[in-house]
Parts: structure tokens; sequence; C-alpha cells
């Protein structure tokens, strides 16, 4: 289809970020320890960008948009932090202003389509639940903007597929669907889990052509969670990299993939098979990312790290500013090229 | 890989195989899948109807040789799986025939079955499921050993500390139980249980894409290096061209339940042949922000394997299609040295790239 797609922006603007979580922290209380999962995550997203958030799994990259939408599971709290999103601190708005402004202002999609959908109701029903509940609109109104919505992510035969339910619908429709319904109040940050990985690579690239596009229609600020980094490549703007609970590093994607510069990056760049190359050997990175309960003090890859000495044992490594763009938290970051 | 291949002296020089000329050029035919057919039946379109049938396999037929990786790629529903399945016996297929060393797997009697299934493995793509929760690492680890009797209990005792180095656990995991081990652990002691009663075919399906980038490039290093050490023949079934690129020598694709084409892999991904291919391949995201602009989508989805279309199974979301492709099936057929595609206009589209 569209071969015109543009390629990532550099510049980042200056305006006053849409969304912003400053020095989060999430725990988990389990019957023996409390585990922290999110140790002061700060992460920012303006209008009409798209932040790329990608870690392994159990890094803490779901976990910490949830907590910001207050979505989390009965066991988690947030013990500090502040999630500011257009001047007001989310965590402080309490649970009603919270139900107006999720899946209207702030809509959040994810990984496995089937399992978001209700298998009861239609497809038509469940995206207009979402603008009967937030838009004063008609019945008829209603009806209209969902075929239109339909109509808007791609999904053929509005009319018909309006009163169909979710097992009639493939994958990649339904996936189009959940889109429909989260776009449906055209909100102002859209924040998709994961929403490619269950799809086949065909359809994921479809959905990602689909996203970017409403992106630029609705002028969104967008958080991409994933744990592909050809994802990232292919649609985020900017980039922030999670390694075990903490932010390890932040980048505008052109800079993190040619010169990342936390070692933990650099290694999962390596790691990776290319369908574009043919690399002889993989160089895996030894030993796998330690679970929260085996979080260790100071920096939490060094176990893993090559460059790993004392200063990397002691404190935590400061997220420090290291160009206008882009933070590291690295004791012995590697040199910018 | 392809090193391994021709290291085998000892198989070529078999009088019945130098007899063929066509065959002396090639090691030793491990497995020879021909035509199989799976057909999978529906429940009822209506009570007195008749049932609904999944054309899930549709005449599939390659060959494996000893030593070497063949990738079998395609997306979700395309009939890789039930490719892996029906070539380890696990069904029958409707038609068709699966030969292992020159014997008829199909129909075969069961105590000889018995016997040479230990030759065949196969590891599956969630470790937790494969393991069962109750029993140690060590005892599922020795399990093979027991059911095939395999020396006495020292040895086999030997035979899995052997195991667990080859696959670099360290020798306190044998006493844990599957749930105390991380997602990469538990794959490698799969693979372990496949490999103690040495295999010599082994079906990867889907094996490393539960894991994560660093994890799965470990474990994907482990099958290469096990393959060099013991000779392995792999089918490595996945969905992830760039594993596939890198781990196999040939790969073949497949399409509703077809292979559509079939070439040495980097012949396959530097030329391939068939749109279709084409397509997943510029689909795939390359980590590289630069590559974005050279993208191409296909639109669409793969169809129904309950009512395939005519002809062409790609014809509805080839960009070169017409009256042909979706009334006349294309032949699968070389177009050059060891190339094998099933296009009608695969001269014409390699004429113009």
């Amino acid at each position: 289809m569209s071969k015109t797609k543009t390629s990532p922006s550099i510049t980042s603007k200056t305006s006053s970020p849409l969304f912003e979580v400053k020095d989060l922290s999430v725990v988990f209380d389990t019957p023996d320890v409390t585990l922290e999962v999110v140790d002061k995550v700060s992460l920012k997203v303006s209008a009409g960008r798209t932040l790329g958030l990608v870690g392994e799994s159990g890094s803490g990259k779901s976990v910490t948009c949830l907590a910001a939408l207050g979505l989390l599971a009965a066991r988690g709290r947030v013990t500090s932090g502040e999630v500011m999103f257009n001047g007001k601190d989310l965590l402080k708005v309490g649970e009603v202003q919270m139900s107006k402004l999720r899946g209207c202002e702030v809509a959040m999609i994810f990984q496995d389509p089937m399992m978001s959908l209700n298998p009861v109701r239609t497809i038509g029903w469940q995206i207009s639940e979402a603008l009967l509940l937030h838009q004063n609109l008609s019945r008829d109104a209603t009806y209209k903007r969902a075929l239109e919505l339909l109509d808007m992510v791609g999904i053929p035969n509005a009319k018909t597929r309006f009163g169909e339910y979710p097992h009639q619908f493939s994958g990649g429709m339904s996936q189009r669907a959940m889109i429909a319904m989260a776009i449906a109040c055209e909100p102002k940050l859209l924040i998709a889990d994961e929403p490619t990985t269950a799809l086949d690579v065909t359809i994921q690239a479809q959905i990602l052509e689909l996203l970017s596009d409403l992106k630029k229609e609705l002028n969104m600020a967008m958080i991409l969670i994933t744990h592909d980094l050809g994802v990232i490549a292919e649609a985020a703007d900017d980039v922030a990299v999670m390694y075990a609970g903490r932010v390890v590093e932040e980048a505008p994607v052109l800079e993190l993939f040619d010169a990342p510069l936390h070692h933990y990056t650099q290694g999962l760049l390596n790691s990776l098979p290319r369908v574009d190359l043919k690399v002889e050997r993989l160089s895996a990175i030894e030993g796998a990312a330690p679970p929260p309960q085996e979080f260790v003090q100071g920096c939490r890859f060094q176990l893993r790290c090559g460059y790993c000495d004392d200063a990397c044992t002691g404190a935590r490594p400061i997220f420090s500013q290291v160009s206008d763009t882009r933070r590291v938290a690295c004791q012995h970051p590697m040199s910018a090229k | 890989m392809s090193n391994s291949q021709n290291s085998q002296p000892e198989i070529l020089m078999q009088p019945e195989i130098l007899m063929q000329p066509e065959i002396l050029m090639q090691p030793e035919i491990l497995m020879q899948v021909r035509d199989v057919v799976r057909h999978f039946t529906g429940p009822r379109i209506s009570f007195f109807g008749p049932r609904r049938i999944a054309h899930a396999i549709n005449g599939v037929s390659f060959d494996l040789y000893a030593g070497e990786t063949l990738g079998l790629v395609g997306e979700s529903g395309c009939g890789k799986s039930t490719t892996g399945q029906l070539i380890l016996n696990l069904m029958p297929p409707t038609s068709g025939s699966v030969t292992f060393l020159g014997q008829d797997i199909t129909n075969i009697d069961k105590q000889e079955w018995r016997r040479m299934r230990s030759q065949m493995q196969l590891v599956f793509q969630n470790p937790l499921g494969a393991l069962n929760p109750r029993l140690t690492i060590g005892s599922q680890i020795r399990e093979p050993l027991d059911i095939h009797e395999v020396g006495d209990e020292a040895e086999r005792d030997a035979k899995v500390m052997e195991m667990l180095e080859a696959v670099s656990l360290p020798e306190h995991l044998l006493e844990r139980y599957p749930h105390q081990l991380s997602g990469g652990q538990q794959q490698r002691v799969v693979i372990a249980r496949a490999l103690i009663n040495s295999p010599k075919l082994v079906v990867c399906d889907e094996s490393v894409s539960a894991l994560d980038v660093s994890v799965q490039a470990q474990v994907v290093n482990l099958l290469a290096d096990l393959q060099k050490k013991l000779g392995l023949t792999y089918l490595f079934i996945t969905h992830d061209l760039s594993v596939v690129r890198h781990i196999s020598s040939r790969i073949a694709v497949m399409y509703l339940g077809r292979i559509v084409e079939l070439a040495e892999t980097e012949e396959l991904m530097n030329n391939p042949q068939h749109p279709y291919t084409k397509a997943l391949i510029s689909a795939v995201p390359v980590p590289d922000p630069r590559a974005r602009a050279s993208r191409a989508t296909i639109k669409g989805e793969p169809p129904n394997p309950f009512n395939p279309p005519s002809g062409c199974a790609f014809h509805a979301r080839c960009p070169y299609a017409d009256a042909i492709c979706s009334s006349k099936l294309p032949e699968f057929r070389e177009t050059n040295d060891k190339h094998m595609v099933a296009c009608h206009h695969v001269d014409d589209l390699t004429k113009t790239t």
C-alpha cells in the first residue's frame, strides 16, 4: 500500500510534554515480601509523538502504564511519584475523575484483542458504548459515528461488521476494532501495550501503519509498549529502554540505534537476529533478566554487564542527562559516536 | 551449516546412492515427505448437512537432508505446525507418505514405531507447558532413558549429567521443579530431555518464540552448537523470519497448506521469487529506523482453510494476480538451481526485478 512513510523526526518538540511520569514507583504486596517492580521511572511524551517503551518481560513497562492510569491490580500500589497529564496529576484526581478520563482523553489497547473484547456483545455495541458513556450523542449519531470509526480503522463492510460478534472477527480485524474503540472519543493520549505481538507480520505491518496514520490525523501522543526493537525502529520517535523496573536509557530513535549508550541496549541490539543481514553467530547477553525478588544493590544490570566494577555495585546509577535529548543510567556509558 | 552437510563422506560412498547421479551431490535424505494432505472436519453446517472440511495441508512435499536445518515459515494457520506433527506421526495424514530413512512411518507397526520414535523429538514453544510441574528437572531429563531402558542406573545418571552440561545448566538445578526456573532454563531442560536419547531429527515448533531476545539468542546459539556437536537435523518451524534466516540452511515458505517457495537460505532471503515471500520478508520490522521508508505492506488477511480460494491461494492478496491465478493452481517447480517456486508469473517477475 503506501510506501510514503515519513522518516523519524529528529527534533523533539520543545513544547511541554502532554503526559509526564515523574519518579513513579510501584510495589506489589505479596504475603511474604513487598516487591518494588517499578523504581522511580520517568517518562514523557508530547502531542503528535510516539514514545516507544521497550524492555524484556518483567521489566515493568506495562505496570508503569497501568499504574499511571490507575488500573493496577489489587495488590499493586503506587508509593511515590506523579503522573502529569494536561497539567493534572492523575494520581490525585480520584477515581470518579479518572473514569471520565479513561476511554475519553486517555485510551489504552492491549496485546490480545480477543481477550479484551466482550464475546457476548456485538462489535458495534462495544464501540458505541465508549461513545455513549463519554459523549452526549443521540442513538442515530452514535451509530453513524461508530460506522465512521469502523471505516477509519480499515474494517470493510462496516454496516455488516457492526452487528457481528468478536468470534466472527480475525485477530487483525479484532485489533482494528479495539483501535476503533480506543480512538472513539479522539483521545489525546493512546497507550498501546504490545498491540501487534499476537499478530502475524503482514498484519502487524498493517496495524503499525494504521496507528501511525491515526496518530497524525488526530495529533495524539502515543506510548507504544513492546519487546520488539524492530517495532520500535518502525514506529517510535523517542525510545525509553527499561530493565528490571528502571528506565536505563532514553533517546530519540535514530540516536538510540546509531549509538546506544547503555550496555544493556547495546547487548539487546547485538542479540537480535536480523532479517536483512546475515549474522554468523548471535552475541547473546549472558544470564537472564532478574525477577523482582532478586534485584541487587546499585545497577541492576551489573551481573550481566562486561563493564561492571565497584562503582556499579554501590549506589544506584543516576539517570543523567548526556545531551539535550538523551539520558542514560550507567556509571560507564558507551561513548557516543 | 553447509559445512556439516558436506562433511559426511561415508554416506556418499554408499553404492546404491552412487548409482543415482542426481543424488550424488546431496547428503543423505533423512526424511522424505510426499504429497501429504491433511483435512480436519469441522462442525456440520446444518443438522442434516455435511461437515465442513478444513484443508489444513494440501499436498506438501519436501526432503530433509541429514545434518541440515530446514526452516518452515508462514503465518498462523498456514499449516506449519500440522506439518511438523504429521512428519512425527503424531497424527495420520489424509493421504500421502512420510518416510524416515527409507521406511514409511504413516502406517507402521506399533512395536516398530515405538523403537523408532526415540530418533525423532519435538520441542514446543511453551516450555512450562511441556514440563511436568510435579517432577524434578533431573527425573524429567532422565525419563526417556528409563522408558527406552537405556543402560543401567549409573549409565543413565552419567548421561543426564553429560546432557546437563551440554545445555549449560548448573548441576544444582537437578533437584528443582520447573516453576523455579527461568523461561530460558526451562527451554534448556526441554532441549536436554529431547536430546538425551540421541535422536536424529528434532522438530522445533516455535521453540524460541516465547523467549525474550537476550535469552532467545542464547537458546538459538545453543541449538546451533548442539547440531554441530551431535549431527542433528532440525525442522525449525517458526513465524519469525529473522530467527529462521539465522538458523536455517534451507527455508520453505508455506501459505494455506502448501509450500510456495523453497530454497537455500541466502538465495531465498536475497532473491525471493514468490510475491508472498517478498511481502513476508518486507513486512518484518527491521531494527534500523533508517530502513522505514522501504517497506511495502500487503492488503488483506490469510484465507480461511474451510473455504480455500480457487487457483493460487494467494491471488486475492497478490498485486500481480490475473485471470489464470484465480482459476489454475500453479505448479511447484524449479526456477533455477535448487530454487522451487509455485507461481504462474514467476518468470515475468524475476525479469522485471
